[in-house]
């Protein structure tokens, strides 16, 4: 062996002998808790604590995100190996995203929120209860979140929705020994995956079991919905179109989003379901119309409350049959108090509601006597 | 047009079968594909085979073609009249605010509501209550108000260099008000707003075009008269004087018009970039004169010409997605302008 052979074996060895030791995934006391449909996020079970990984925290590569939530004083844990460590026994919740409010309502734990950016856009009743009380602080309503305010409240929990734009107010966060959290559901496609994801605020706050049994619920109801319409005798499929126009633009949920999963499992023919992308579709009006004239039914996406205001603001949605039979349905119209969109509070947590409202649309007679809770028909 | 010789007369004519032939061409392509035939026949009024085809070449391309023909128009010709009072080569909509002004106008009224309660609309809604015509209305009165401000400081400062200056400091201004506003502003506000700073030529169709049309013809009816003195105006305040023109009319006349050209085309359309600036360089260029007889006319089929060039382009024919058209002018728009900067001798001409 040369002499420059021997060196490489050294400097190699040298390598294996400072690299970390084996992940903390396959350390034989941690077990995997199997997820249902969630892909951004995975859930392990060790001795006195259990550790969160988020792999898809926003879109983009990004090295995954580990949470270790201690659900014992005693246990020894390095820090730094996390990104945030967390005691299961949180009072002080800061949450930054109208889709995790419903979560902690449900989890019986809403008092523990003690700030939100721009409180306006929360619609639950019983937080809204908290904010006339003044128990719950205004981060502002910017597009950022006051970090400063953070820092001064001193929670025991911040949970954040980012697109990845963010990060220095996270490391300032942990700089100041404040456990911060990323929640990705909003990238998850399926239904049931932005579900799952009230495990992931159960798994934080010693709740999981209870998270568990919230979510098998939802999912129950949904997939018994999903199958009553499969096995039901249909009078016919009613083709749909989805989206709306901000000037040429047409957006509109791509054939395999969370949009057009719904419209899928409840029955209708989606017209772009064949337009797969991440994300929504930007098409052309042209496109649109050619594809979509003689559509059944048209759900939009936009914040409009009647059919003449849709007209003022686009003269071409005219065009369309389901706008002419007046069959164009919004989820715009069900708001909070304090002009909130339920929809998007409530929608990511109750799939079913969200599934059901649709059918009822679709297919009235499957269920007689159901008032849809999120979707009016504009006039 | 007695000045104009032989030459001239003849690019002139080209010019106007050049904007024809994109009109049609403009009309011919889209995200659809509808066979020419087809096409021919339907503008012959014979019926087409699918409704959605005649739907779309009815209400979607013929409208959109010739709000690309009358905003290319209207553009140019707003960006001519303000090089010359100016006599500054870089002048235009874009640079003296008036953009800036309509888009603070629009910001307000989209985002105003969503970001501090502020409400255009009194208790009738929101902005989506007044549709169209409120993006419309809000514009213009952000353009004329940009414009007015810009008419008088520019009685005070006759350096044109300096008003440049005050014309970038009321789009600073008016963008920082933007900026916060988009802060405060809701998602999907933001996005509708953002949409609309991008330019489009669609969707003005019906009573809205009627109105574009007639205002844009109204903008140009000054212009018409005052050839002459803008020819005067190139060699200064002084010589026009000299020369009998009434400067403190040809002021007002020259702000009425660039203030009902761009700001109807930014109400109408959005923020369109450089057509107003590139297209009367374009002009001196291939005409190689000054004479505004000439460079009126030529600015006006240039700059409908290269809308409607441009519009066919973000079309992008075949594919399901369109651009917005200030992709593509700007595409097209910026390397010109780096050129002509490059390359020649603006000085010559102001």
């Amino acid at each position: 062996m040369s002499r420059s052979n021997s060196a490489l074996i050294f400097i190699l060895l040298l390598a294996f002998a400072c690299s970390p030791k084996t992940s903390k995934n396959e350390s034989p006391s941690l077990k995997e808790i199997q997820l249902d449909h969630a892909v951004g996020f995975k859930i392990f079970q060790g001795e006195g604590f259990k550790l969160i990984e988020v792999p898809h925290a926003f879109p983009g590569e990004h090295k995954p995100f580990s949470y270790l939530v201690k659900e014992a004083k005693d246990i020894q844990i390095p820090d730094k190996q996390f990104d945030a460590v967390i005691d299961a026994d949180v009072q002080k919740i800061i949450l930054t995203s109208t889709t995790q409010i419903p979560h902690l309502d449900r989890l019986g734990i809403s008092d523990k929120l003690i700030a939100f950016p721009n409180l306006d856009l929360i619609s639950s009743k019983k937080i809204r209860q908290h904010i006339a009380k003044e128990q719950v602080q205004e981060l502002g309503g910017g597009a950022k979140f006051n970090i400063e305010k953070i820092i001064d409240l001193q929670p025991d929990l911040v949970v954040i929705s980012t697109l990845g734009d963010n990060m220095k107010d996270l490391q300032l966060l942990s700089k100041a020994h404040i456990p911060n959290v990323i929640n990705g559901d909003y990238l998850e496609q399926h239904p049931l995956g932005r579900a799952e994801w009230i495990k992931f605020t159960g798994a934080l706050t010693g709740q999981l079991e209870k998270a568990t049994e919230l979510y098998n619920e939802v999912k129950s109801t949904y997939e018994n919905l999903k199958k009553s319409i499969e096995m039901a005798d249909l009078d016919s499929i009613p083709s749909v179109l989805s989206g709306n126009m901000y000037k040429d633009i047409w957006y509109a949920p791509s054939g395999n989003n969370w949009g057009a999963i719904f419209l899928k499992d409840a029955g209708s023919e989606y017209i772009f379901k064949e337009d797969l992308s991440s994300g929504s579709l930007q098409l052309s009006y042209e496109y649109v119309l050619d594809k979509g004239i003689n559509a059944d039914v048209w759900i939009s996406t936009a914040e409009f409350t009647d059919l003449e205001s849709m007209e003022n603001a686009d003269h071409r949605y005219t065009q369309f049959n389901a706008f002419q039979k007046g069959q164009v349905y919004t989820f715009s119209l069900t708001r909070g108090p304090t002009g909130g969109l339920e929809y998007f509070e409530l929608g990511y947590s109750r799939p079913d509601i969200i599934l059901k409202d649709l059918i009822k649309i679709f297919h009235p007679e499957q269920l007689p006597g159901y008032k849809p809770y999120f979707y009016q028909k504009l006039n | 047009m007695q000045s104009a010789n032989k030459h001239t007369r003849l690019l002139l004519f080209s010019g106007s079968i050049l904007v024809v032939c994109l009109f049609l061409v403009n009309i011919a392509v889209g995200s659809v594909h509808i066979p020419i035939e087809e096409l021919l026949g339907g503008l012959l009024g014979n019926p087409m085979s699918k409704l959605s085809w005649a739907t779309i070449l009815f209400e979607y391309r013929i409208p959109k073609a010739i709000t690309a023909l009358l905003v290319g128009t209207s553009l140019a010709l707003s960006g001519l009249q303000m090089q010359t009072f100016f006599r500054n080569p870089l002048a235009g909509p874009y640079v003296l605010g008036i953009s800036s002004g309509a888009g603070l106008g629009v910001a307000i009224l989209i985002l105003g509501g969503s970001a501090f309660g502020w409400s255009l609309t009194g208790n009738a809604g929101n902005y989506l209550t007044w549709g169209v015509w409120g993006v419309i209305i809000s514009g213009s009165l952000g353009a004329i108000t940009v414009l007015l401000l810009m008419s008088l400081t520019a009685w005070k400062i006759k350096d044109s260099m300096s008003l440049l200056i005050i014309g970038l400091m009321f789009g600073s201004a008016s963008g920082a008000v933007v900026s916060v506003l988009s802060y405060f502003g809701n998602a999907e506000d933001l996005k509708l707003f953002t949409i609309w700073t991008m330019g489009s030529l669609g969707g003005i169709s019906g009573s809205q075009l009627y109105i574009l049309s007639l205002v844009c013809l109204t903008g140009i009816i000054p212009v018409l008269l005052m050839v002459k003195s803008y020819n005067a105006m190139l060699m200064g305040e002084r010589y026009a004087t000299s020369m009998g023109i009434n400067i403190k009319s040809l002021r007002w006349t020259m702000i009425i018009s660039t203030g009902i050209l761009a700001g109807s085309a930014t109400a109408f359309c959005g923020p369109i970039a450089f057509v107003g600036i590139a297209v009367p360089h374009l002009a001196r260029m291939v005409f190689r004169t000054g004479d505004h007889k000439i460079l009126f006319p030529a600015s006006a089929l240039i700059g409908a010409a290269f809308l409607l060039a441009s519009d066919a382009i973000s079309q992008l024919p075949g594919s399901a997605e369109t651009l917005p058209i200030n992709v593509i002018t700007s595409l097209f728009g910026a390397p010109l302008v780096i050129w002509l900067i490059l390359k020649r001798n603006f000085s010559s001409e102001f």
